[in-house]
């Protein structure tokens, strides 16, 4: 390789490595069937600042061990999307607050593990109202469109 | 970023007036009762039953208080940035007539120098004590500090009347 095309291929390293820094968290991509459906409400309360919802989605091996999945970027129109059905996933709701007036940044996050059940899908409601937040998971059956709540699972919870 | 700071001065001005800060729940209770400037008891009614009371506390506790919040400033031109880590430990106890609801905090931080010996697990900033008063009826006796926090309190109360599962964004 020539002097001039190392050149070429160092500088191309460097700037995929600052694309790759600079786009933020890995995007989630399902391979399982639709099975997920969130809807958000993300209000500051205050027009000098903003809430930005996003969940990140780790599966949850047979030790207890969880492995980042990727990240959606909640707001805005339904979002829908898949985990597997059968496995537990352990989801991260984290709420993004910045303010343009103070120069600040805040972030908190709640999580629960979810694990789905064939025919069910989940109505997740995302909420940040009044400086208080909230993910709330409703269980639907596809056959007779029952619904349950589906309660916080502590990833404590998990069993090895 | 204000109800830091103030809890910070709240807990110098507790040792300043040589008030030393409870290092138990019971402690924390006297400290309130006494009507005191830093601590005080609100006591409310609800219609719910005293074992449902209970569970909202337990679940909500768990799902919503077990955190951490670092809070960082910039600290402006030709200061240096502050770093402030807090971590909530809430404890949850039950029994036949009452529910103990505590929260603890302990902080730590850049340049904080701690003037007194902190309670274990980290100073008590509220106790909520539910007791049943009837089949559907509970009464709440929650003791808080008078300064910050007022989004904790907020969905505490929220939790016993059942008017809200949210939880507090403890960064506030």
């Amino acid at each position: 390789m020539t002097t001039w095309n190392r050149g070429r291929l160092l500088a191309v390293m460097l700037l995929a490595g600052a694309v790759a820094a600079c786009a933020g968290p890995r995007p989630y991509v399902s391979s399982s069937e639709n099975n997920l459906r969130f809807t958000t409400v993300a209000e500051s309360g205050s027009w000098f600042s903003s809430v930005q919802a996003s969940v990140h989605i780790h599966s949850v091996d047979e030790n207890c061990q969880t492995n980042f999945q990727g990240t959606i970027r909640l707001g805005g129109s339904p979002i829908a999307t898949g985990i597997p059905v059968g496995q537990p996933s352990y989801l991260v709701f984290s709420f993004d607050s910045s303010s343009f007036m103070s120069n600040s940044s805040s972030s908190i996050n709640y999580s629960t593990m979810l694990t789905p059940r064939r025919d069910h899908d989940y109505d997740i409601a995302v909420e940040y109202v009044e400086d208080t937040y909230n993910a709330t998971i409703r269980e639907v059956n596809r056959r007779n469109n029952q619904r349950r709540e589906v309660h916080y699972t502590a990833l404590d919870a998990c069993e090895a | 970023m204000l109800p830091r700071f103030l809890l910070v001065f709240a807990l110098a001005a507790i040792v300043s007036s040589c008030v030393k800060p409870p290092p138990t729940a019971e402690g924390f209770r006297q400290l309130a009762a006494s009507g005191g400037r830093w601590a005080k008891v609100e006591t409310f009614e609800v219609d719910r039953p005293y074992q449902e009371v209970a569970k909202t506390f337990q679940s909500r506790s768990a799902a919503c208080l077990q955190v951490q919040v670092v809070s960082t400033s910039s600290g402006g031109y030709q200061s240096h940035p502050t770093t402030f880590k807090r971590d909530y430990k809430p404890t949850v106890k039950l029994d036949q007539s009452r529910a103990e609801f505590y929260v603890q905090i302990h902080i730590e931080g850049t340049n904080l120098v701690r003037v007194y010996e902190e309670a274990d697990g980290g100073d008590y900033v509220m106790v909520a004590d539910a007791y049943p008063v009837g089949p559907n009826r509970s009464r709440i006796e929650l003791h808080q500090v008078t300064v910050g926090h007022d989004v904790l309190m907020k969905s505490v109360r929220d939790w016993a009347t059942g008017k809200s599962t949210a939880c507090p964004d403890l960064t506030k």
